[in-house]
């Protein structure tokens, strides 16, 4: 049995980001990482032409600029190796052991402390910090046939790279975020493509273009500059919020913006109308790109405006009936947004899986990071944390700030346990739910990924990023149950990250 | 949030298929319904596309097998080569389509509207046997064989009144070949469609081509359809348009046909069809709809629908033998 101060399950951005901000203040940190290497959701999904919806001068930690982005939104592959560069710079090797897969976490109550079994043994640990995120499980549709497909099958996030789509006819299954980056891609190569679309999004211009060298040399010699592109596009986006959290109906200027680009691209009435949105733009995911549209008008594309039904062998069959031969479908089906994959390894005071805890109710936590009967435990873009207007890396810098609160005042005043009240979890979902009842999320008239099965919105923070940034700043001890921690001897032999992985 | 009313939206084909015609032009065809119910086949009119049947289409395909061409230049169909914009090779586009879409043994309902229509008429005269093979009545709707340019009844408004037809062919007569030659330098040149300002295009499409009573959707969604044609297809059947007559294929045209016209056509008014009715070996009906402008398959759906399923009642049986068989063969 090794001990370990804190505990970090998944080393993509949160998780790097914990190691940096937690190690930096002087807290022992370990991250379990249960793949071959860093990078999280930019290192699992890595299909032609993955890129962040978010500008990469904003897609960043604050605390590691990057002066040398490529473009203004980067594709995977640079952000991957972004990441690896924190890595890196900020000597986190040590602190990080890759191929471990936390099979379990449960709460001992008598020895306070998180028991964590992994696939290279038991831990302990004081502190245990989920790092999963919501963009790891892919999600999978249920279709009839699936088995019997035949074909080559895979999901956007698996891809094979060992396939070679050229002169294929090829389904994609599905129209957000993943399918419309991949379309113009596969668009190229295959015979045939064949894009299913149950709902289309909406779609605005993406304007990604290529960072002249002189701006990166800029960039690098004068960070401040960079800061200053960062600080513009953050406020740009910020007003975003507006829209979708309070006045709704604001959103129809980007709808504009976005009817005026689907005039543009799509010259044919009949296509149009059928990529047209029938709800207010917002309440789906809001999609920036400049060649998806022109992608679906080229000769070897063709847009089906309806689900899947089912599966034949080689075959797919869509809800009005249609039927498409096709040698490889692709499904771009999205992640299981409303769950996080840790919920079903953990458990807590009382026993029960964390997974079961929220399958009553929907997930939720105190500030989007703690768990009534779950201490010590701390979740990084938890509940009611994700964003529908900009950059994620924003909001695990609040959180980080907070769980690094919580753990010098833990170590400052001598805590072994915090656990938020229920009654403080309540309120503050309360009050969550309270203002999300008027957002564009609610109103907009559309089903999205970020609304669980009972259509509660557990995935959004409903309002700006400072306002979240606020709420994390501190941890207030009254929102907690605190445990002082025994008399005896301190936590005595507490090997380092160094010599576990020795 | 304005979307099309989903009569508008096209429905997925059953199949889509590429047809290359005798020059090697690529034409995109779909297949609606099911195999085995009767064929109609639909070939749209000049700057349009398959979408124009989009409404017709709803209206035919649960019952009966349905073809709609995109026309060379057109839709999604390729581009038309050097020297393509003849009617012969309209023709021999039909052809191509017709042998790959109609199964051996059984024979198609062929409506054509405006440019489809001459397509048809060109078909008659220049693949007889295959007209014979594959064809067991048409639909015309819309269209002229001759002197379109001169013929156009444009109705002027003077000071915010419409002049009434009387006034105008008063006028015509001494006007038509000032005007022929306006129209011919106007409808030919793309700038008119590509360079003007929008609006302006906008209106002057509705005023050619729809009825005073069509609804801003229609309006809409026949403008976006001739505005998305490429301008070198719409120039270069522009001057086909301009000089063409096919009076003499005409009388091949041997197989029971139905001609459908709007009365408020003012880009090939009524006077075509009932030239045209009188002319054909073996007229069925002589359709005139009322208040119908020149896009009767967009604004006129049911009708057009009608048109089309009256001649499936009366030439084909349940399975798309033609009815009598024998009786198409002139006498």
């Amino acid at each position: 049995m090794r001990h370990v101060p804190v505990i970090v399950v998944g080393a993509g951005f949160a998780g790097i980001g914990a190691a940096v901000t937690l190690a930096r203040a002087g807290h022992e940190v370990l991250v379990l990482e249960r793949a071959e290497r860093v990078g999280g959701t930019w290192r699992d999904n890595h299909y032609p032409g993955c890129a962040c919806d978010v500008q990469s001068s904003l897609y960043s930690f604050s605390f590691a600029p990057n002066p040398s982005w490529s473009r203004l939104y980067s594709t995977q592959p640079e952000i991957l190796a972004y990441l690896e560069d924190v890595v890196r710079r900020f000597d986190l090797d040590p602190r990080i052991r890759c191929g471990v897969e936390v099979t379990g976490a449960d709460w001992d109550e008598t020895a306070l402390v998180w028991r964590v079994e992994t696939s290279a043994g038991p831990f302990t640990a004081d502190v245990l910090i989920g790092a999963t995120g919501p963009l790891s499980r892919p999600k999978l549709p249920d279709l009839p046939g699936l088995e019997s497909f035949g074909g080559l099958l895979m999901h956007s996030a698996r891809w094979r790279d060992d396939v070679d789509l050229t002169g294929k006819r090829v389904a994609v299954v599905g129209t957000g975020a993943s399918a419309i980056q991949i379309v113009p891609q596969v668009a190229r190569k295959a015979a045939e493509l064949i894009v299913f679309q149950r709902t289309p999004p909406w779609i605005t211009p993406r304007g990604d273009r290529p960072v002249s060298q002189r701006r990166r040399e800029r960039y690098a010699r004068h960070p401040v500059t960079q800061k200053l592109a960062r600080g513009i596009l953050y406020t740009t986006r910020e007003l975003l919020v507006l829209g979708m959290v309070h006045r709704p109906g604001l959103m129809r200027a980007v709808e504009r913006l976005a009817l005026a680009q689907l005039r543009r691209q799509v010259p044919d009435p009949g296509l149009r109308a059928l990529l047209t949105p029938n709800y207010r733009a917002g309440c789906k995911r809001i999609l920036p790109s400049d060649d998806y549209y022109p992608a679906l008008c080229q000769d070897n594309v063709e847009l089906i405006p309806s689900g899947v039904a089912r599966l034949d062998p080689g075959a797919v069959i869509a809800g009005d009936g249609t039927r498409r031969e096709v040698d490889a479908v692709i499904l771009a089906t999205g992640f299981e947004a409303t769950e996080i994959a840790l919920a079903h390894h953990v458990r807590g005071r009382d026993g029960h899986l964390l997974a079961d805890v929220w399958r009553a109710e929907g997930m939720q936590a105190l500030r989007g990071t703690t768990v009534h009967g779950f201490p010590n435990l701390f979740l990084l873009v938890g509940p009611n944390t994700g964003l529908g207007h900009t950059s994620m890396i924003h909001v695990i810098e609040s959180q980080l700030a907070y769980v690094r609160d919580a753990l010098d005042t833990m170590r400052r005043c001598g805590l072994a346990a915090l656990e938020p009240t229920d009654h403080a979890q309540r309120a503050w979902n309360a009050r969550l739910q309270d203002r999300l009842r008027g957002s564009v999320w609610a109103t907009g008239g559309c089903a999205s990924w970020y609304q669980d099965e009972r259509g509660r919105i557990t995935t959004l923070w409903p309002g700006t990023t400072l306002r979240l940034r606020r709420a994390t700043r501190r941890v207030d001890l009254t929102e907690y149950r605190v445990t002082r921690r025994p008399p005896g001897p301190a936590v005595a032999a507490v090997p380092s990250p160094a010599q576990v992985r020795s | 949030m304005k979307r099309l009313p989903a009569d508008f939206l096209p429905l997925a084909p059953a199949r889509r298929l590429t047809v290359t015609s005798a020059d090697g032009a690529r034409l995109a065809v779909q297949v609606h319904g099911q195999d085995g119910s009767p064929t109609v086949v639909l070939v749209h009119g000049w700057t349009l596309s398959a979408t124009a049947w989009a409404r017709v289409v709803r209206r035919l395909a649960p019952q009966l097998r349905v073809v709609v061409v995109d026309q060379r230049g057109h839709g999604r169909s390729g581009p038309v080569p050097d020297g393509g914009f003849t009617p012969a090779l309209l023709a021999d586009d039909l052809a191509a389509v017709l042998a790959a879409t109609v199964p051996s043994g059984t024979r198609a309902i062929v409506a054509g509207h405006s440019m489809g229509a001459m397509a048809l008429v060109a078909f008659a005269g220049r693949h007889h046997d295959l007209l014979l093979e594959r064809v067991a009545g048409g639909l015309l709707a819309s269209t002229g064989i001759e002197e379109l340019f001169d013929r156009r009844a444009v109705i002027l408004r003077v000071g915010g009144r419409r002049r009434t037809r009387a006034t105008l062919d008063a006028v015509r007569a001494s006007r038509r070949v000032g005007r022929a030659a306006v129209t011919r330098a106007a409808l030919g040149d793309p700038r008119l469609l590509h360079r003007a300002p929008l609006p302006l295009i906008r209106a002057a499409i509705v005023q050619l081509t729809m009825p005073g009573t069509a609804t801003a959707v229609e309006r809409g969604f026949c403008t976006d359809l001739v505005l998305a044609c490429p301008p070198r297809t719409y120039q270069g059947f522009a001057e086909m348009l301009g000089t063409l007559d096919l009076t003499a294929d005409l009388p091949r045209l041997d197989v029971p046909v139905t001609v459908l016209v709007g009365t408020d056509d003012r880009l090939t008014p009524p006077w075509h069809a009932r030239r045209i009715a009188a002319a054909l070996p073996r007229p069925v009906d002589l359709i005139e709809v009322p208040a119908a402008g020149h896009m009767t398959p967009l604004t006129a759906p049911d009708e057009v629908a009608a048109a089309v399923r009256g001649l499936v009642d009366t030439c084909l049986d349940a399975r798309g033998q033609a009815v009598g068989s024998g009786s198409a063969t002139p006498p």
